[in-house]
């Protein structure tokens, strides 16, 4: 199977949008968006933050939190 | 007022469910950077739904039909993807072969056994990797020059992924599949394109 050769270059964001009839804010936002650096961990790694910090208040306080005492 | 460019484009038929969201994005990712425009079933109402969808594979210039999703939706097996297949492949065949059709599977030599009336297709095997999908992008697809490469597609994959709550929350959207949502993949996926080229050309100023 031989490959197909694309017959057009890669379309920018701006040039997109306007395929897509979306508006220049839009790609904008976007833009913004992928071009900050990522401040969160990723959602794994925050949630098993969030859990080890659970741990270490509970046992700061003595008292167990809403969420254990659930069954 | 601009004109708008004509690029060529490429229909998707993929399962849209949580379960393949990883894969979804990889599609997306790969094709968009390798310059062609996703034409895909989101947010297509089911009143008229067929005639929309025989649309869209009328007006794409290629179609990727993923047989992977074999297994049962709460317990009832899915047959839209292969409704759609044929439908390109009927499309193919009236448009003598100007309509390219192509399949990817997770297993090799399954789809010759599920569907083998299409035996005379290679699949493209993507092992249910984003790897495997860019891989397979790559084997039929290629830019003048052969631009951009499958870890760099990879690259561009992660930097979107990551991005995935902020690019989610921008559009309004709760699910991945959501037009508004698919739009920005695309747009985040050329932006991060862009970014690949700007670093080739810092690589060759050195």
């Amino acid at each position: 199977m031989s490959a197909h050769v694309i017959g057009n270059p890669v379309p920018t964001p701006e040039e997109m949008g306007q395929i897509l009839g979306l508006s220049s804010e839009r790609v904008v936002a976007v833009r913004s968006i992928m071009s900050t650096p990522s401040s969160r961990k990723s959602s794994k790694s925050a949630s098993r933050a969030a859990y080890a910090m659970n741990l270490r208040k509970k046992g700061r306080s003595g008292a167990s939190s809403k969420l254990s005492g659930k069954r | 007022m601009p004109r708008r460019r004509r690029i060529e484009s490429v229909f998707l038929n993929i399962p849209y469910d949580k379960g393949f969201e990883e894969l979804y994005l990889a599609y997306i990712v790969g094709l968009t950077q390798l310059g062609l425009r996703v034409n895909a079933t989101i947010a297509v109402p089911n009143q008229g739904r067929l005639e929309t969808i025989i649309g869209l594979i009328g007006e794409s210039n290629f179609s990727i039909h993923d047989l992977s999703r074999i297994q049962p939706s709460k317990g009832i097996p899915r047959f839209n993807m292969p409704v759609e297949l044929g439908l390109a492949l009927y499309h193919s065949h009236v448009t003598k072969g100007m309509h390219r059709v192509y399949v990817f599977e997770s297993k090799p030599y399954r789809a010759q056994r599920s569907t083998s009336d299409i035996n005379g297709i290679d699949p493209q095997i993507h092992n249910g990797t984003a790897k495997g999908v860019m891989a397979g992008l790559r084997n039929i697809f290629r830019q003048p020059g052969d631009v951009t490469t499958v870890p760099e597609m990879l690259i561009s994959y992660r930097a979107v992924r990551e991005k995935l709550p902020e690019l989610r929350l921008n559009a309004g959207g709760k699910s991945l599949f959501e037009a508004s949502v698919f739009h920005d993949l695309t747009l985040a996926a050329l932006v991060e394109s862009q970014k690949l080229i700007e670093r080739r050309v810092r690589m060759h100023q050195r």
